[in-house]
């Protein structure tokens, strides 16, 4: 075999970024967990009684079974599936051991996702004597110290942009590298939602110009593309059809400030009750109302919403409305979760709501909470000190070991871990990497 | 087949740069353990709980461990087929 020399002396790349990527991160953690269940289509839901797919082995996803799939139709195409209820604490830690390997080969380690980290290696590479060293490193030590049957893909390329197309090119522990030299010819094979930052809505407006392929984006001229999709997206699909990315990668040491933290939580049944509703909503705000709180923030932007069953839906009637969204500004910034609760009861006064399957709370315009003033009343004072007090307890004795009464009798719902890391800067600090 | 337990047992372990459970009784019985298939840690609270996936020759064991009170359990029980 012919040794594979440092990447920087073969070609004259600038950078040199990886894209790390879990294969089928939960099936294949739940496959590890239980060997009987290995090499067999899996689908993880979230819970017993749950109707919606969140991860496919790749056995299932060999026979039709995708994330998103409803579980009725993945019976349907896999009559044989087996069906395990996601254990996010398990996924969590996995991931967590996954960062801090990754992470031992460059300060530049971006995570990503929960599954997904970039990492920037050209000024690291040297020591392991090229990328596909460090690529083989991470896919052994992964196989070593976590577990023999999780797998990882590896993109290799000079920006992020291609690292994360190369990583997608080959699925199952693969190892693929993209230079200047084949990066058109792989953009040019790629649908134009497969690659990271092309969504629906561009892809829909690209199509209805008759625009389907990176190709024929690229034979089109910077104005026109900044007459068709404005100042931002036309100088970005300009770019982005010529494989180029200049976004740095971001270690996750320095990730800025949260800007907003959010819940949002689907339900097992419709609700209709009222007070169902706010129990609901109260544990929400309460979540996060404490997420701030840990990260010594304080916001002053609410945000409520509540989704209503489609099946109920009978047209865009204002009585008959599927989704509802709300939101204030207020004077002074908050941490606490029944004031936080409180607003968003205000918020849907008027709201005719009914077979609510959806429910999500946010706090935003967030900023430190040491800079805030400090109370003189008397009432607010001793509310802040039960509020430091309940938060002391559960940080020794867990979430919700002391909860609002508002609570009682209802099941909880309980912080998790959400796949695409929307609150990174809370979940890194809770992760403890 | 998955068999739920949730008892409190002895397990002889070692403690070395990690936790690698050799044996346990369970039920009168001695079963020892070939290799450890996943170790995750979570946290409740300050409480560090250490979750094992042990493999004996004929079952795989879910084991629980408590940092805090040293106290071992056996929460599941996964048949090898």
């Amino acid at each position: 075999m012919r040794p594979i020399r440092s990447l920087s002396r073969t070609t004259s790349l600038e950078k040199i970024v990886l894209h790390a990527d879990l294969n089928s991160f939960f099936a294949k953690a739940e496959q590890q967990a239980n060997p009987a269940i290995r090499n067999k289509p899996v689908g993880v839901v979230k819970g017993k009684g749950r109707s919606c797919i969140i991860a496919a082995s790749p056995e299932a996803k060999m026979r039709g079974v995708y994330t998103g799939s409803r579980v009725y139709d993945a019976r349907k195409s896999c009559p044989d599936i087996i069906l395990v209820p996601a254990d996010f604490s398990k996924y969590e830690d996995i991931s967590r051991r996954f960062i801090k390997i990754c992470a031992t080969y460059t300060p530049l380690c971006e995570v990503f996702s929960l599954d997904e980290c970039f990492l920037d290696v050209t000024e690291t590479e040297k020591f392991w004597g090229n990328a596909f060293n460090i690529a083989f490193d991470i896919k052994r030590r992964l196989r070593e110290e976590v577990g023999d049957y999780l797998t990882v893909s590896v993109g290799v390329s000079y920006n992020r942009l291609l690292a994360k197309l190369a990583c997608g090119q080959i699925k199952v522990d693969g190892l693929f590298w993209i230079t200047p030299d084949n990066a058109l010819e792989v953009l040019d094979k790629t649908k134009l939602t497969g690659v990271c930052g092309l969504g629906w809505g561009l892809s829909n407006h690209l199509t209805k110009l008759g625009l389907e392929s990176f190709a024929q984006i690229r034979a089109c001229s910077r104005e026109f593309l900044h007459k068709e999709f404005g100042s931002f997206w036309g100088p970005y699909l300009y770019d982005l059809s010529r494989g180029i990315d200049r976004n740095p990668v971001n270690s996750f040491r320095s990730i800025a400030d949260q800007k907003s933290v959010g819940r949002t939580y689907t339900t097992h049944r419709p609700l209709n009750k009222r007070r169902e509703i706010y129990n609901l909503t109260r544990n929400l705000a309460e979540e996060v109302a404490f997420k701030a709180r840990r990260m010594n923030l304080a916001g002053r932007h609410v945000t409520y919403w509540l989704r209503t069953s489609p099946k109920k839906w009978s047209g865009p009637d204002e009585e008959d409305n599927i989704s509802w969204y709300g939101h204030r500004t207020l004077k002074n910034h908050i941490d606490s979760g029944k004031t936080l609760f409180e607003l968003c009861k205000l918020i849907s006064k008027e709201w005719k709501t009914r077979d609510v399957i959806f429910c999500g709370v946010g706090l935003g315009m967030l900023v430190n909470s040491s800079n805030l003033t400090t109370p003189i009343f008397k009432e607010e004072c001793r509310g802040n000190k039960l509020i430091k007090s309940a938060d002391l307890i559960n940080d020794k004795y867990g979430e919700y070991t002391l909860f609002p009464a508002q609570l009682l009798g209802m099941p909880i719902v309980m912080p998790e871990v959400t796949g695409y890391f929307g609150d990174k800067k809370y979940q890194i600090k809770r992760l403890e990497i | 087949m998955e068999t739920e337990v949730d008892e409190v047992v002895k397990v002889w372990a070692f403690f070395d740069h990690g936790i690698f459970p050799i044996a346990m009784n369970w039920q009168r019985r001695f079963v020892k353990f070939e290799k450890l298939i996943l170790l995750t840690t979570k946290m409740v609270g300050n409480n560090k709980i250490v979750d094992l996936i042990c493999a004996s020759d004929s079952a795989n064991y879910e084991l629980e461990f408590n940092a805090d009170t040293y106290n071992w359990k056996v929460k599941r029980v996964l048949s090898k087929d």
